[in-house]
């Protein structure tokens, strides 16, 4: 029963226009008259309807956040103010623009489970079409040209996400990233390491290609998860009753609490989904990538969203942490302990 | 959804040194949580392995996200020391405004141009010289087609750095001129 995957992979492009000064030094009508570009652009190479285009002002700090939680928006994008940025949305959340963000444009795309080379070949064929009317800033030596020098390059960053709690456990995560650093990648605790999931991603991109890119981020995604079912084996034989009592104290949390924190609510449903693989919990349903969803479906731009109705609220409006203690209350109802 | 793949920031330009031996840059920011007790280190590599290995308990790596500028100020003090006079204005790209100052406080360009005006500093800080670093990626459709527009901004660029690197501002000035004249109205095919 016990098995480990990625929950989630993703990618962000990275384009320049050849001339137009990058955002945070150019002229606002420059930018403007960019903008309007690649809005046209996007219309000309695209069905009527696949891009929905909304200038970033008009979205508001619960819609935002929802886009972050979903990995279509990056977190520096969505704290923005942007007179000039806007975001486009393509067949629904397939995949998204940030426009006049640090750089001109950036396109990203994420989809659970193992699909970084299906990510990329989308992406790519996107940022073909918006080449058809733009030139991008590009250099035969530096590549493709960014604001930040070291994002020069193939302008793509990968990312794989991984739930190692027991490498966490272990102590285990800093030595890894450590060794992924010399190797180009980063290991980085997603929700600052709430439920031990954590980012697989390239660090640069320039003297290497997309494909080299998204097969490393892979193969070290895959070589942690073999490194945690490891490990876990290891704690359950050397402190059984230490584990049992972790995983039985997040399902009764989980069953019983009327008030739950986002970031407790993740480490609740990480430990009672790595019991559920141990066979410590019966809850048949909780696979790793239906406790993600769970995890992203509790957060607070997702439950000010779809559970409250509400789009203008407030994050931290106080029933949300209510609203997060009945979903998980409702999900484990069933779940119980095996003795 | 995104993590945030740093949790420091080093500004004003200043180069971070590694809190252990003192020498070395600082690639790698450190949090350890041992027991109660959280500590935040920056440190270089060599010493980030002992120090993880030392910790009882959980130690969180991120990269230095402004390495770059870091980098870039070392490579920018040693050229400064060898061949800048006291009183010599700093280098400038003329198309965006951006000085090396600017490039060193926030580490990033201001615009395409800024590649071939601060090549030699990007060259030393990020060691872009060697053939191992050269772009292996994809190739925007038009270079690989020889489009006239992209031909003609690469070579505009490489005048532009040449005219900056010899101090002919107004040469420079008027070359990014054309540059900007290119952007509204692209070379009609021959």
């Amino acid at each position: 029963m016990e098995r480990c995957d990625f929950l989630v992979t993703s990618v962000g492009v990275t384009r320049n226009d050849s001339v137009v000064p990058f955002p945070h030094v150019a002229e606002p009508d420059l930018l403007d008259e960019l903008r309007e570009r690649v809005i046209a652009q996007l219309r000309r190479g695209s069905a009527p309807g696949e891009w929905e285009i909304f200038p970033l002002e008009s979205l508001s700090p619960v819609q935002r956040a929802y886009l972050a939680e979903r990995g279509l928006m990056t977190p520096a994008f969505a704290r923005a103010r942007g007179e000039v940025a806007s975001f486009g949305l393509y067949k629904g959340g397939l995949a998204s623009l940030e426009i006049n963000g640090q750089d001109h444009l950036r396109l990203l795309a994420a989809r659970e489970g193992d699909h970084l080379s299906e990510l990329w070949a989308m992406v790519d064929s996107i940022d073909d079409s918006l080449e058809q009317g733009m030139t991008f800033a590009f250099d035969e030596r530096w590549g493709y040209l960014t604001a930040r020098p070291d994002e020069a390059g193939t302008g793509l960053k990968a990312y794989a996400v991984v739930q190692t709690p027991a490498l966490m456990v272990a102590g285990r995560v800093g030595v890894l990233a450590l060794q992924l650093m010399t190797r180009g990648l980063l290991l980085t605790p997603l929700w600052d390491g709430a439920g031990g999931l954590f980012q697989v991603s390239n660090r640069g991109g320039r003297g290497i290609s997309e494909l080299f890119i998204t097969e490393a981020v892979v193969e070290a995604a895959r070589d942690l998860v073999e490194k945690e079912r490891s490990v876990r084996k290891i704690l359950l034989r050397d402190n059984p009753v230490r584990v049992r009592d972790h995983m039985g104290r997040a399902l009764g949390v989980a069953q019983r609490a009327w008030v739950v924190g986002w970031a407790e609510a993740v480490s609740l449903i990480s430990s009672v989904q790595v019991g559920v693989e141990m066979g410590l919990i019966d809850a048949p349903d909780l696979t790793p990538r239906y406790a993600f969803e769970l995890m992203r479906r509790v957060q607070p731009g997702h439950l000010a969203v779809e559970e409250m109705g509400g789009v203008h609220g407030g994050l931290e409006d106080p029933r949300i942490d209510e609203v997060r203690a009945r979903i998980l209350r409702d999900v484990f109802v069933s779940a119980r302990f095996e003795r | 959804m995104f993590a945030e793949e740093s949790q420091w920031q080093v500004g004003g330009g200043d180069t971070p040194t590694c809190e252990s031996c003192g020498r070395e840059v600082a690639s790698v920011h450190i949090l350890r949580l041992e027991g109660a007790e959280l500590t935040r280190v920056h440190v270089c590599q060599s010493c980030a392995e002992d120090l993880v290995d030392q910790t009882e308990g959980t130690a969180l790596v991120f990269a230095v996200p402004n390495l770059l500028s870091g980098l870039l100020s070392r490579a920018a003090k040693a050229e400064t020391e060898v061949e800048k006079q006291p009183g010599e204005p700093t280098k400038m790209c003329v198309v965006c405004g951006t000085t090396l100052s600017d490039v060193l406080e926030t580490g990033m360009l201001g615009c395409a141009a800024c590649y071939e005006v601060f090549s030699p500093q990007l060259e030393r800080g990020l060691g872009a010289g060697g053939s191992s670093h050269s772009h292996l990626g994809k190739i925007p459709g038009r270079v690989a087609a020889g489009d006239p527009t992209q031909r003609e901004v690469l070579r505009l660029r490489r005048m532009l750095k040449e005219l900056v690197d010899s101090e002919r501002y107004e040469e420079a000035a008027s070359v990014r001129d054309r540059l900007a004249e290119l952007a509204q109205h692209p070379v009609e095919e021959v």
